[in-house]
């Protein structure tokens, strides 16, 4: 199976001019998103994620370099060719963007009208979009009462209304609580299953990478610093920016204390609570959790889990056989 | 005093002023739209970048503005006359009022159209919109409670210039206070026309501040 990725960049650049002179929001970026993926790409504020995903769609325009989608280099198209092509991506967006002067079922219409698709074809198929993301009692509803998870899913009704073959999104859980932010994740994931519609996710936090992404990209200072699948990239980070976005902030090299320290990452296995405590009963030694994030989703477990181990041998090595046994990942971070 | 002669010259006036008021909003906002939605597009930033056209109207736009308003109505006597073959009358008086109104209405308009969120004109963009269907789908309604807020604001100030034309030639309330007035001191009949245009100006406030709140969608 070697089909052709559907989205490929290549030695992406975006210089920006300013009084100061140039800065380079992006350089040198290089990307296959595959059919059916659901890509996250993924770094700090100010690294050039939002930059990157309107590169794709040509909001911004590169300042060198392809952006080919199904093999069609896009920077070399304008005007209605351009418009074309937007179709088969839909996007949305931190701030949801809808038309305010709009009730959800006319906003999920607009880019139907924008196509020139028939008044009563286009109702119909809002309707049926407005009943995918759950919100088929909201239809008449203008969007300034509705809450940011339900105005998320009008956004996400209107950008599959023209059945793009891409959905981006840009920070499209960020001003959304965590419980809203899972069910939009979940909502995206299933859109991803049941349409076949591949995913660019942007976010600043790797739980939601994890949580529905198969494959990621860390972007720092405008440039890729690592990609591929999310566990390697989880269990095996290897550049700094990688390492600084999955491990918590409390457990820099500097702040741990002296002993023998691992991180143990779970990424969707069964059951949590067994675990934790057959490795410790196992062990016979109790090791001190320093650190623990770990969610569960749809009855698996995600997360991360940071111990000081107990200062003996043996108990160590019956933590890590316990955990080779289990399929976890157990990486010491530090040992002195 | 209030005999049928002075009532009906003051309906006259009340009607005069209505007239052009009304006719002249009516032309500046068909002149004043596009100005305004080139000066949103044509910007640095805009939908359609256009720097050398956007500062030739904004130069344009500052210039006409900055004129006083009896001055351009003298000024522009000639074109009066070739366009409706008089200089005076309602219909004259409408010719300087839109000239005058028209940079004033684009600027109101490019304020509201500003209003509207960058985040929404891309949205539209990334779904294939055209500088067009941006415009007439997204800007325009989008706009709309601020658009309808600044017609009254528009309204009233073209009332303004209209009151003003009556020291030279303009017809309506204006004239009849600087006749009666200014001319003759007879200051009741100048008190009574200067009520009318206070009722009609709060009219168009109220009028303008209805359709906003009825348009509004954001507040529930
Ligand atoms: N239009 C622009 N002009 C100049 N600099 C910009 C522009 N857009 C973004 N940048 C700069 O590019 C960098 C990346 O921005 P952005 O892609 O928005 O980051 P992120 O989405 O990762 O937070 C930032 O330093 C930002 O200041
Ligand atoms: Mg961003």
């Amino acid at each position: 199976m070697t089909e052709a990725p559907i989205i490929q960049i290549r030695g992406l650049e975006k210089k920006f001019k300013s009084k100061n002179g140039e800065f380079y929001a992006l350089k040198g970026i290089d990307l296959s998103i595959e059919r059916g993926d659901i890509f996250g790409i993924i770094g700090r504020s100010g690294a050039g994620k939002s930059t990157l995903v309107r590169c794709i769609n040509m909001l911004e325009r590169p300042t060198a370099g392809q952006v080919l989608f199904e093999g069609r280099d896009l920077c070399s198209l304008d005007g209605r060719d351009l418009r074309l092509a937007r179709r088969s991506m839909g996007m949305i967006f931190q701030q949801f963007n809808l038309l305010m002067q709009r009730t959800a079922l006319a906003n999920i219409c607009f880019p139907l009208e924008l196509s020139g698709t028939p008044k009563a074809e286009a109702k119909k198929r809002a309707e049926e979009l407005l009943d995918l993301v759950g919100l088929s009692e909201r239809a008449g509803a203008y969007p300034s009462p509705l809450s940011g998870g339900q105005k998320q899913r009008v956004a996400i009704a209107r950008a599959l209304a023209s059945r793009p073959k891409v959905l981006l999104c840009d920070e499209a859980t960020s001003a959304l609580d965590p419980e809203t932010t899972v069910s939009i994740l979940a909502l995206i994931r299933d859109i991803n299953k049941k349409l076949g519609i591949t995913a660019v996710i942007i976010t600043h936090e790797m739980s939601v990478v994890e949580k529905i992404c198969n494959r990621v990209a860390i972007i720092a200072g405008g440039s890729i610093a690592e990609s591929g699948l999310v566990e390697d990239v989880f269990y095996h980070p290897e550049t700094e920016a990688a390492k600084s976005l999955v491990m918590p902030e409390a457990l820099r090299q500097e702040s741990l204390p002296a002993g023998r320290v691992v991180r143990i990452v779970f990424a969707g296995s069964s059951s949590l609570e067994p675990l934790v405590g057959s490795m410790i009963l196992d062990c016979g030694k109790a090791p001190s959790i320093l650190y623990s994030d770990i969610r569960n989703m749809d009855g698996a477990t995600y997360g991360q889990m940071v111990m000081q181990l107990p200062d003996d041998e043996q108990a160590c090595a019956r933590i890590r056989a316990f955990a080779a046994a289990h399929g976890l990942s157990l990486e010491e971070i530090s040992h002195v | 005093m209030f005999d049928a002669q002075l009532v009906e010259m003051l309906a006259e006036g009340v009607w005069d002023t209505l007239y052009m008021t009304v006719v002249s909003t009516g032309l500046s906002y068909l002149l004043g739209i596009p100005v305004g939605v080139l000066l949103v597009i044509c910007r640095k930033g805009g939908i359609s970048p256009r720097p050398l056209l956007y500062a030739v109207l904004d130069v344009v736009v500052n210039l006409t503005r900055s004129f006083p308003f009896l001055i351009l109505m003298i000024a522009v006597i000639p074109f009066t006359r070739f366009l409706v073959g008089t200089t005076i009358g309602n219909n004259a008086t409408v010719v300087p009022l839109v000239i005058a109104a028209v940079p004033f209405v684009g600027r109101l308009i490019e304020s509201s159209l500003l209003e509207v969120d960058g985040g929404v004109v891309e949205a539209a963009q990334s779904m294939g919109a055209s500088a067009w269907q941006i415009i007439t789908k997204v800007l325009l309604p989008e706009a709309l409670p601020s658009l309808l807020n600044g017609s009254a604001v528009a309204a009233i100030t073209i009332l303004g210039y209209s009151a003003m034309s009556g020291a030279v030639g303009g017809g309506g309330l204006g004239k009849l206070a600087i006749m009666y007035g200014y001319n003759r001191y007879q200051t009741d009949i100048m008190f009574i026309t200067i009520i009318l245009l206070i009722v009609i100006v709060q009219l168009f406030q109220m009028l303008g501040n209805w359709a906003t709140k009825r348009s509004d969608k954001r507040v529930s």
